[in-house]
């Protein structure tokens, strides 16, 4: 089994044992289960939970005609479970899913990203604006849901990902980093993190966290922030790096 | 991982209303029971949780779109 089938199979667990209300130990003997059969045994027990409510949005979305959407979107944040809002913006249109995210509360915007599946979620999470994304992004590093918060930026766009990068606190970007998938998106975002956030990074890890960081991350790419480190703080950082053949990345 | 049939009385068949997948379905029995168990439970917690925020809900929908509210979600 893979690190990343392994890390994909208990963010699976998590969200099943989140949908049933209990903690993800109380959720057990699904260690040999395919990653594609936990999603589809989360969406079954989510149409089981939260079936009946989907007429209740069909309901509460017709009242779009006689009502403002503001007043709508207010009553579907009252009558719709964030687990049922959820599975509605995985079926939505991108356009139509960017809509409806732009005029739910940050709050309940956040409660129902922590519930996407971040595969089927992906067309309505990229076309969220960076506004919209940094504004989840942070009430969700509040709440210390980082492996979700990778989730989610993982599928954002370029730009909104940059945006995140440059609104994280040092010791959320130290938290979030080991979650979140590479690419070229990520690596410009990192390359173009503004110079304030790379001095922030620096002075506000500690060595050992940030060659953490450089774990994660791949210590070329830790360039921009270790440039603001001087000579003695380079070589504090530089002790704590595992030897080279023991780096993950 | 041996496959176990899946009677149509499998309690996470009855929980789901339909049949889990291939990966799930051959689990062994005791572990299916316990997810069914922990989905009936929850389906029980939020019918209950649900009537009582929605009794609660409508308390704050402004007077004037109440009935039509009311009437919608009836």
């Amino acid at each position: 089994m893979s690190g990343t089938d392994d890390r994909a199979r208990r963010l699976q667990v998590g969200r099943i044992a989140r949908l049933l209300g209990v903690a993800p130990d109380d959720v057990t003997g699904l260690d040999g289960v395919p990653v594609e059969d936990l999603r589809t045994l989360h969406a079954q027990m989510t149409e089981a939970l939260f079936g009946d409510a989907r007429a209740g949005f069909a309901k509460i979305a017709g009242l779009t005609a006689l009502l403002p959407t503001a007043v709508t979107a207010l009553l579907a944040e009252r009558f719709v479970p964030p687990e049922m809002a959820a599975r509605v913006c995985e079926a939505l249109p991108p356009e139509a899913g960017r809509d409806l995210v732009a005029r739910l509360s940050v709050s309940y915007l956040a409660a129902v990203a922590v519930l996407l599946d971040p595969v089927r979620a992906r067309p309505v999470v990229s076309a969220m604006t960076p506004d919209r994304v940094v504004e989840v992004t942070l009430v969700l590093f509040a709440r210390g849901e980082h492996p979700v918060t990778a989730d989610l930026v993982n599928a954002v766009s370029a730009e909104a990902l940059a945006a995140c990068l440059a609104a994280a606190e040092p010791y959320d970007v130290l938290a979030v980093a080991p979650y979140l998938e590479w690419g070229p998106a990520l690596d410009a975002a990192v390359a173009g993190l503004p110079d304030d956030r790379a001095g922030a990074l620096a002075a506000e890890l500690t060595p050992a966290e940030l060659a953490d960081l450089a774990v994660s991350v791949g210590p070329e790419r830790l360039a921009p922030v270790l440039a603001h480190l001087d000579e003695t703080a380079y070589a504090a950082y530089a002790a704590h790096l595992p030897p080279p053949g023991q780096r993950r990345i | 991982m041996s496959q176990h049939p899946r009677p149509s009385g499998d309690p996470l068949t009855r929980a789901l209303g339909a049949g889990p997948p291939p990966g799930v379905a051959s689990l062994p029995d005791d572990v299916r029971d316990r997810l069914a168990d922990q989905l009936t439970r929850r389906r029980e917690t939020l019918l209950a949780e649900g009537r009582a925020a929605t009794d609660h809900a409508l308390r704050h929908v402004p007077l004037p779109v109440r009935g039509l509210v009311r009437r919608t979600l009836s």
